[in-house]
């Protein structure tokens, strides 16, 4: 797909590029703080799975420079107009569309102090001022004494059993994604693997109260990440930004008001997703009503709820459907939808070149063939 | 609910004793027979997917460990006089992803498991003493922690009863090798020590395999190790000595990430070979069984591009190089996930996305190729080389020279291969010949008008006609025993003629010769013949495409105008082959004749010729494109069993691929289609013989068997993105069609005995399908770019029972990327209209309603509106007149529209019931004039939204009830199954629903008169579907059974219970 047409088909592409984002996914970021107020007293926090940066970019302007990002960077204008034109004359439709956005103070900076950001990625990321980027794999034990370390210089690492940060961390991110197989099953396995690992270092440098949010894959068996995540955390809610594409089966769990389980330690020979499971403390939300339940909602929407969490499946595991909210106004712009291109629109390349895949040899090695490697020559077949 | 059938992908194999093929799909263990019946079906997991299977390594295989995720189950087999009983032990949870298991040598009892971080468990099975009873009591043990990161792959090799070798491969590129000992009878392992860690790939290493003790005279290594990654290599090393320097290399912190550089070079071991050829990513490795001249041993790779490679690991002294000798690509779509080989006897199993199985008897052996020696040269100086040729027979060709000399030879067995004269050099036939065959016989035509006939049987060649000038094109066509006709043009004539060959005396003078007129600039490029004792068909194809129809008549004039042209019959590219066919009379119906063609459009067609009042009428029942091409060459039927074969060129290669069977049969690479050459189909061998002309030296090859068997094969092998039953009431029956991510559209019919049956598949779409829909024997498609296309699918067409052409492409704008991503159908009621009307929502938040004419193919805009910004996903109409919508930002609009007058469409009201996405809908009129939608969201909830008809402009006419945690993941398919009264003025609505989460649900809504609603769930149950796209209610019209279908990757079918009294 050409650049334009890109441009075309995700109005986040574009807007990213206009400006400056690394990554689409810092809208992603901007529309769960929108929702959740994720940085709301916030200054130490750890991006993992970072590269190439469009989170700590976030991070970096919103903590660092202390700018507010409001809604108005990724409006769509002509949602509001529509509604204005069609209600034009009609009292009874004017509420509700009345622009928010257009009424919201003008940003004034406010850098916050004490601030402490670490970025790690697999993949090597351009610098960022003020932001500690580590090059390392999360799901690799060797990576905690180095997190720690980043976070706390005088961390020395020479007893490997003291795992926990001096000084702790408000807020970990997680945005990690495989490079997905096609296995649903292992694909869906590595995802909630880098999901542990993330955890796995949230519990080591998360403070009592503090927010963790990760990227999930919603498919098969996310009932069982979500009922041990409510294990640690007093709030969980699988959250979809309106950046992120209804086809795609990506959401994030936000859970806030961390709760350490009592005597829990951070263990690097024994980490979680490996077969160790967290239980015990909090294990009770889980078991509510038993009975189905209507309610009626302001909107004369009626709710109903079977009453059927923690029930437990094959292997012997708990299931809970965390719930969902989709965030982000109506007005945003549509991930899925085509849009037509603003006038005199000029396609702007990628703030950052996208990194080299593995197989990057691979394609030049080809090409020197002239597209074809390996091939058997006549002469050669007996 | 009771599982009916399922078609999804093949993700664990094993050949099991010499006659029993173990397969997993979704939570099933298949166990079928050499033949390929299906013997067992038994289900393993609640909700898992089998991708794993070990033998016990016994020689009966007495024993197998299943596994999937974290799960296994122990299976007991008992093989006895052709019959197979297994038996299931408890399911074991090992917590961790399973990568590899393997039973410990000659133990059925004991069994060493890997997982996703390296760690090793070990189970035992132990078998109550009163043998009464067959369960196994399995117990497991965790021997050697995991505390690495993620492994993509591993392979546990037993070198003896304690001692565990252990290869892994990391996302980023690293291998590990690793030991365990087993102390005796002891519960924990005394020691594991690591040989090697070492950056062996530049991405994910996808698979690893230790070969066994190896004893090759003057191959120094003793063991190799074999790898396979993202990067696209196959990597071989050297493991014949494992040092034991380090116990923990890969726990130390280290530099981990991509390019990462391991300083302790003393950790890996020696590369001996790497090679490139698959062109994505590599997910498995394996050793051949067999060895061969001049190679050391055999490596097979697997990839995502679905294809096996076999390579010759050729050791010279020092030097290793990996060869590829052949690539396979047995299956559709991508990725190979299971395989499995049997190393005695050669045969290897591999299963794919596709759900299908594939058995090669002798993967590495490639079709033998001879060299034809030259002609040789009458005249001592200067050399001569063959002209044309063609069969005479299953295994003589004959050949002219440049020379004009005319030879024939034998194509037998390994002898080198000579040419036999059969006449001197001729004059005529100097420089210039052409020749077209037909069982035995060959004729060849000259630049001097002369026409010359071969017997095989006599093996003379004879004189038959003078044509006058430059014989262009010759044509010679058997339609029965008894009757030979040729058909043969002249440079720049406007007339062809048949000459027909069934006197005494054939070919010294032909019994008759009739003249065709050819229509303007009109170039043969093949012709068809039919006769019996009330009608006679003459058909030419041209070379711009287009075919003409003559009907010459019994005894009337030699003189003929064609009776019609079908103009771009094959587009704009030559007709390559023709054949008629006869459909007997049957009480009731008068006899059908039907046309068979192929083009160098890619596309293969089958036509209806309707012969009236001296008047000929024809009807495209099929034209579809072929796999392969577009040079599609020839074509021939097999009367008895029903098989069409078609062949041609696809790049480098010659292909012949059966239409019926949808499945390559044989594969020559020749260099292309630009070159002489010939071909001889031999359907009892499931082969044929190929002849053809490369740099001026002439090829054989013999196909005598199939490269590879299938089984289940017809599947997509990528997700399925829509799904649509046609009625069972429609004239073509029950057909379920799906589109998929790889653009292409399947149709299938589903039998109890036989399962899903691939009819058809449709390759026209150039972006993923968004939508299909049935509309009586319409079948109709949308998907990105605004492709949308009007399929007609026919049925009683003979070999192929259905037939499908594409009869409209809905125009586009042409610079839009839009989707057009649903539509509704329905007639077309206006005044003086005959057609369809057809309303897309695109992906742009517009509606738009069509009217198409099927007559004239016309397409005219009735009406068109805005909704907001939001993505439109659905569409439905409604009987009063309305239509609704559903979109991205979670709201139903309801649009008015009146069908009699042009006028821009309009939303009324909108009814916000989900969150985010609104993925499918359906929709029920209830008796009380009120509609119900149910609708499955992104946001995991299903709403069931009641409609009061009316004009009001808020939603006041809407009620939802809502459940907001009816999956754990994206509702992605809702279908109402029933409706019934259920006491006074209630109506009971059963529904069914799945999605992502892989659960299919039922759900009976109790609606009373006052329009509340109550809801409960009846069933829950795991569909082997993931990324499930969408749900269709199904009704058989074998035993009338009702059910439920599940598309995605692959598809599922669920029979229903009867709505519970
Ligand atoms: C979707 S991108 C993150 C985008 C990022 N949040 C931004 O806004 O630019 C996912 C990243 O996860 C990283 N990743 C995947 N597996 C990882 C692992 N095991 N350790 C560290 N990073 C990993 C990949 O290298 C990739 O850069």
């Amino acid at each position: 797909m050409g650049k334009s047409s890109k441009d075309k088909r995700d109005a986040y592409y574009r807007l990213a590029k206009e400006q400056g984002w690394r990554a689409r996914s810092a809208f992603k970021l901007l529309q769960l703080d929108e929702e959740f107020n994720l940085f709301e007293g916030v200054t130490r926090v750890v991006d993992l799975c970072a590269a190439p940066g469009s989170w700590s970019q976030v991070l970096s302007r919103v903590l660092i420079k202390g700018e507010r990002i409001g809604r108005a960077s990724w409006e769509d204008k002509r949602y509001r107009e529509i509604l204005r034109s069609r209600a034009a004359g009609r009292q009874d439709l004017l509420p509700g569309i009345e622009n928010e956005a257009e009424n919201a103070p003008p940003p004034t900076n406010a850098p916050r102090e004490g601030v402490k950001i670490v970025a790690i990625d697999l993949q090597p990321m351009s610098p960022l001022e003020g932001i500690t980027c580590l090059k390392a794999d999360i799901t690799h034990p060797s990576t905690i004494p180095l997190l720690l370390h980043a976070l706390d210089p005088e961390y020395t690492g020479s007893s490997t059993t003291s795992l926990e940060a001096s000084h702790p961390v408000d807020l970990v991110l997680s945005d990690g994604a495989p490079d997905v197989t096609g296995l649903h099953d292992l694909d869906i396995y590595i995802q909630s693997q880098l999901l542990w690992a993330a955890l796995n270092l949230a519990l080591c440098v998360l403070k009592p109260g503090g927010r963790f949010v990760a990227k999930i894959f919603r498919g098969k068996d996310v009932d069982l990440l979500y009922a041990q995540l409510k294990v640690v955390f007093e709030r969980v809610t699988v959250a979809k930004p309106r950046s992120s594409r209804a086809s795609s089966v990506e959401a994030f769990i936000v859970c806030v008001g961390f709760r350490p389980p009592p005597g829990f330690k951070a263990s690097l020979d024994h980490p979680l997703g490996a077969g160790r499971k967290l239980d015990g403390a909090g294990g009770e939300t889980l078991s509510s009503a038993v009975e189905t339940t209507y309610k009626l909602r302001d909107d004369g929407t009626v709710e109903v709820e079977f009453g059927e969490d923690g029930r437990a499946v094959e292997g012997g595991d708990v299931r809970w459907v965390a719930p969902f909210l989709a965030c982000g106004d109506l007005s945003a712009f549509d991930a899925d939808a085509s849009h037509k291109l603003p006038e005199g629109h000029i396609s702007l390349d990628p703030v950052q070149p996208p990194t080299a895949p593995p197989y990057r040899r691979a394609l030049e090695e080809r090409k020197k063939l002239g597209g074809a490697y390996g091939k058997t020559k006549l002469g050669e077949v007996k | 609910m009771q599982h009916e059938r399922q078609h999804v992908p093949v993700t664990a194999l094993a050949l099991v004793g010499d006659d029993w093929i173990f397969s997993g799909q979704g939570p099933y263990l298949y166990i079928y027979g050499s033949d390929g019946t299906t013997h067992r079906k038994i289900r393993v997991f609640e909700g898992q997917a089998i991708h794993g299977i070990a033998l016990s390594a016994d020689d009966l295989a007495s024993a197998a460990l299943i596994w999937g995720g974290s799960l296994s189950r122990s299976l007991s087999i008992d093989i006895q006089d052709g019959r197979i009983e297994a038996s299931l032990g408890p399911v074991q949870n090992v917590q961790d992803w399973i990568l590899d298991a393997a039973f410990a040598p000659s133990s059925h009892s004991l069994i060493g498991l890997v997982t996703a971080h390296n760690a090793l468990a070990t189970i035992s099975i132990t078998r109550p003493a009163h043998a009464k009873s067959p369960t196994p009591r399995p117990s497991l043990q965790q021997r050697v922690p995991g505390s690495n990161c993620i492994l993509y792959s591993a392979h546990i090799l037993w070198l003896s009863p304690s001692h565990c070798l252990v290869a892994s491969g990391t996302a980023f590129g690293d291998i590990i090798v690793w030991s365990a000992y087993l102390e005796h009878d002891s519960e924990v392992p005394l020691r594991s020590h690591t040989h090697f860690t070492f950056a062996a790939h530049e991405g994910s290493v996808f698979g690893v395999r230790l070969s066994s003790q190896l004893k090759i005279p003057g191959f120094g290594c003793e063991r190799v190790l074999a790898s396979c990654s993202d990067d696209r290599t196959v990597r071989i090393w050297d493991v014949s000595s494992l040092p034991m320097e380090s116990s923990a290399a890969g726990e130390t912190p280290r530099d981990t990430g991509f390019g990462a550089k391991i300083s302790e070079d003393a950790l890996a071991p020696r590369c001996l070979a790497k090679a490139m050829g698959h062109i994505s990513r590599i997910w498995h490795v394996r050793y051949a069984a067999g060895k061969h001249r001049d190679e050391t041993m055999r490596i097979l790779s697997f990839g995502e591009d679905a294809s096996v490679i076999v390579w010759a690991l050729q050791a010279r002294e020092q030097l290793c190089s990996l060869n590829q000798l052949r690539s396979i690509k047995a299956h559709s779509g991508k990725n190979i996930w299971a395989v499995a080989v049997h190393d005695s006897r050669g045969l290897l199993a591999t299963g794919a996305a596709d759900g299908a199985i594939a058995l090669y008897e002798s993967p590495g052996k490639s079709l033998d190729i001879h060299e034809i020696a030259p002609p040789l040269s009458l005249e001592s100086k200067g050399s001569d080389a063959y002209r044309t040729y063609g069969f005479v027979g299953p295994s003589t060709v004959l050949a002219t020279t440049d020379r004009g000399g005319v030879v024939q030879f034998h194509l037998s067995g390994d002898q080198p291969l000579h040419p036999i004269e059969i006449s001197s050099p001729l004059a005529s036939l100097r420089g210039y010949s052409i020749m077209s065959n037909v069982s035995a016989f060959g004729f060849i035509g000259g630049s001097d008008g002369a026409i010359h006939a071969f017997d095989r049987g006599t093996a003379q060649l004879v004189g038959l006609a003078q044509v006058g000038s430059k014989v262009a094109g010759l044509f010679a066509c058997r339609p029965r025993s008894d009757l030979l006709n040729l058909l043969a043009t002249t440079v720049n004539a406007t007339e062809a003629r048949i000459l027909r060959l069934d006197g005494p005396d054939p070919f010294r003078s032909p019994s008759r010769t009739t003249m065709l007129q050819l229509p303007e600039s009109f170039v043969v490029t093949s012709f068809a013949y039919y006769e019996d004792e009330s009608l006679r068909y003459a058909v030419l194809g041209s070379r711009g495409g287009a075919i003409a129809v003559y009907c010459p008549s019994v005894d009337g004039s030699n003189q003929l105008d064609c009776s019609i042209t079908i103009s771009e019959a094959h587009n704009a590219e030559s007709v390559t082959s023709l054949r008629l066919v006869q459909q007997k009379r049957t009480p009731g119906h008068a006899a059908r004749h039907f046309l068979f063609s192929t083009g160098r459009d890619g596309t293969f067609a089958v036509r209806e010729l309707r012969h009236s009042n001296a008047a000929v009428e024809v009807i495209t029942l099929h034209q579809l494109a072929l796999p392969f091409g577009p040079n599609i060459e020839g074509l021939k039927m097999h009367a008895d069993d029903s098989r069409v074969w078609t062949w041609g060129f696809q790049s480098k290669h010659f292909v012949v691929y059966d239409v019926m069977a949808q499945r390559e049969i044989m594969r020559v690479e020749c260099g292309g289609a630009h070159r002489q050459w010939a071909f001889e189909p031999d359907f009892d061998a499931n082969g044929g013989r190929f002849v053809w002309t490369k740099a001026g030296r002439l090829f054989h090859a013999q196909q005598a068997a199939l490269p590879f068997r299938l089984l289940n094969e017809g599947g997509h092998g990528r997700e399925i993105k829509a799904v649509a039953v046609s009625s069972a009431s429609a004239e073509i029956g029950s057909v379920i069609a799906t589109g998929a991510e790889d653009t292409d559209i399947k149709l299938f019919r589903y039998e109890k005995s036989g399962g899903f049956h691939c009819l058809q598949t449709l390759r026209k779409h150039n972006t993923g399908v968004q939508h299909l829909a049935w509309h009586g024997n319409y079948l109709l498609s949308s998907g990105g770019f605004e492709e949308f296309f009007v399929w007609r699918v026919s049925a009683g067409v003979p070999y192929l029972g259905i037939g499908v052409a594409c009869e409209s492409a809905h125009p586009r704008s042409g610079a839009s990327d839009l989707r057009i991503m649903g539509f509704c159908v329905d007639e077309d009621t206006r005044d003086g209209n005959r057609g369809l009307r057809i309303t897309m929502a695109y992906s742009d938040s517009t509606l738009k309603v069509w009217a198409y004419e099927s007559e004239q193919r016309t397409w005219t805009l009735i009406s068109a509106g805005d909704y907001l910004t939001s993505c439109l996903t659905q569409v439905m109409a409604t009987t009063d007149h309305r239509f609704i919508t559903a979109a991205t930002d979670g709201y139903l609009t309801t649009w008015r529209h009146q069908q009699q007058q042009q006028q821009s469409l309009d939303w009324l009201s909108r009814h916000n019931v989900h969150q985010s996405a609104i993925h499918t809908i359906a929709h029920l009129e209830l008796a009380d004039g009120t509609s119900l939608f149910v609708t499955g969201g992104d946001d995991n909830a299903i709403a069931i939204t009641r409609c009061t008809p009316g004009e009001s402009s808020d939603d006041t006419g809407m009620a939802t009830l809502l459940i907001p945690r009816a999956h754990a993941a994206a509702v992605t398919g809702v279908a109402i199954i029933s409706i019934r009264p259920n006491g006074g003025e209630c109506q009971q609505v059963q529904l069914v629903s799945a999605g992502i989460d892989q659960r299919i649900k039922v759900w009976e809504v109790e609606v009373d008169a006052v329009g509340a609603m109550r809801v409960k769930k009846v069933a829950d149950v795991f569909t082997a579907v993931a990324d499930v796209s969408g749900l269709e209610v199904w009704r058989g019209e074998e035993d009338g059974v009702s059910g439920v279908l599940v598309s995605g990757v692959g598809i599922d079918l669920w029979r229903m219970p009867s709505a519970s009294a």
